[in-house]
């Protein structure tokens, strides 16, 4: 048998096979390998940024939220505006100003050591030593306290405990 | 087309096919499978033409598609006439049945519709070697089946 023979003696192929084959290929959404490795190659630049961004976080000290704390029965509160002009670390006109640079103490203004107070930071209670204020060594109404990030920071007392108690 | 190769031909074949289908409609009522069943006429009035006008002479796609089917035939002329069309088609069916859809498809684009590779390969969105691949497995299984069935083609 030839070739061509075969091709015309397999005709009378069954009908519903050469339906099949006649119709339309149902056209599939093929994901090219191309989209497949950019997709990939984002997410992992995504997936690597996401986690550079947490351990930098880890690393990072957290912004200082000591609001308030006690010592020795005082309550102490951060420095406001008012409390800056009060002792002079910032002139009266710095009230009528939309924007005041606050200047941060140094270690130059620490005075003698008041006491020591523990905060939370990072998530681990941290010993922290608080300061008389340099330009005003006897008085325990303003205070400086040295953070784990060795920054400093004014805080003034609000509420004292009275002899009596 | 894909066996004549020549537009006036192709046109020939189609005029031949709508004769041969008005004459042949009525006792065979085709309801079902009109498609399929102009499709046959069509393309045996096409491979008779192309014997005809191809004796000498025969097109490069044809020679290919044709060579590639030497895999399942020996070529032996004295058993040419004890296959009935039929009887082999029946068994081709048989076998095409017993194979993926995806790669029955593929032969039968290649073998039926005398589809060329690059037409079946960008109609079922595969590449070229695919096919190739898809059509030289099924040209060995038919050739296993055919012979488990007694054909020495």
């Amino acid at each position: 048998m030839k070739e061509i023979d075969f091709l015309e003696k397999i005709n009378n192929i069954d009908d519903d096979l050469l339906e099949a084959a006649m119709e339309a290929p149902v056209k599939r959404f093929r994901f090219k390998t191309q989209y497949l490795a950019v997709a990939a190659s984002i997410f992992f630049i995504v997936g690597a940024a996401l986690f550079m961004q947490s351990a930098f976080r880890k690393n990072t000290p957290q912004p200082n939220t000591l609001i308030a704390f006690a010592m020795e029965g005082n309550t102490y509160e951060v420095a406001t505006l008012k409390t800056y002009i009060q002792y002079g670390f910032l002139p009266e006109a710095s009230m009528q100003r939309s924007r005041v640079e606050f200047p941060m103490p140094t270690k130059d203004s620490l005075g003698k050591q008041l006491g020591t107070v523990n905060i939370t930071y990072n998530g681990k209670s941290v010993e922290c030593k608080v300061y008389f204020h340099a330009d005003f060594p006897d008085d325990k109404h303003v205070c400086i306290i040295e953070l784990p990030d060795e920054t400093y920071q004014i805080y003034v007392l609000v509420q004292e405990v009275s002899d009596e108690e | 087309m894909n066996i004549v190769d020549d537009e006036s031909t192709a046109e020939e074949c189609e005029n031949d096919t709508y004769l041969k289908v008005w004459n042949s409609i009525p006792p065979h009522k085709p309801y079902d499978y009109l498609l399929s069943f102009v499709s046959k006429i069509t393309r045996q009035i096409a491979l008779d033409r192309y014997r005809e006008a191809h004796r000498q002479k025969r097109n490069a796609e044809m020679v290919e598609l044709t060579s590639e089917l030497s895999d399942i035939i020996a070529g032996n002329d004295d058993v040419e006439g004890s296959i009935q069309e039929t009887n082999l088609s029946e068994q081709v069916s048989n076998f095409l049945r017993t194979i993926p859809s995806a790669r029955r498809n593929i032969f039968l684009r290649r073998y039926w519709f005398m589809d060329s590779v690059n037409e079946i390969a960008s109609r079922y969105s595969i590449s070229q070697s695919k096919v190739k691949t898809s059509l030289f497995r099924t040209r060995n299984e038919l050739k296993k089946y055919l012979e488990k069935e007694g054909y020495s083609l």
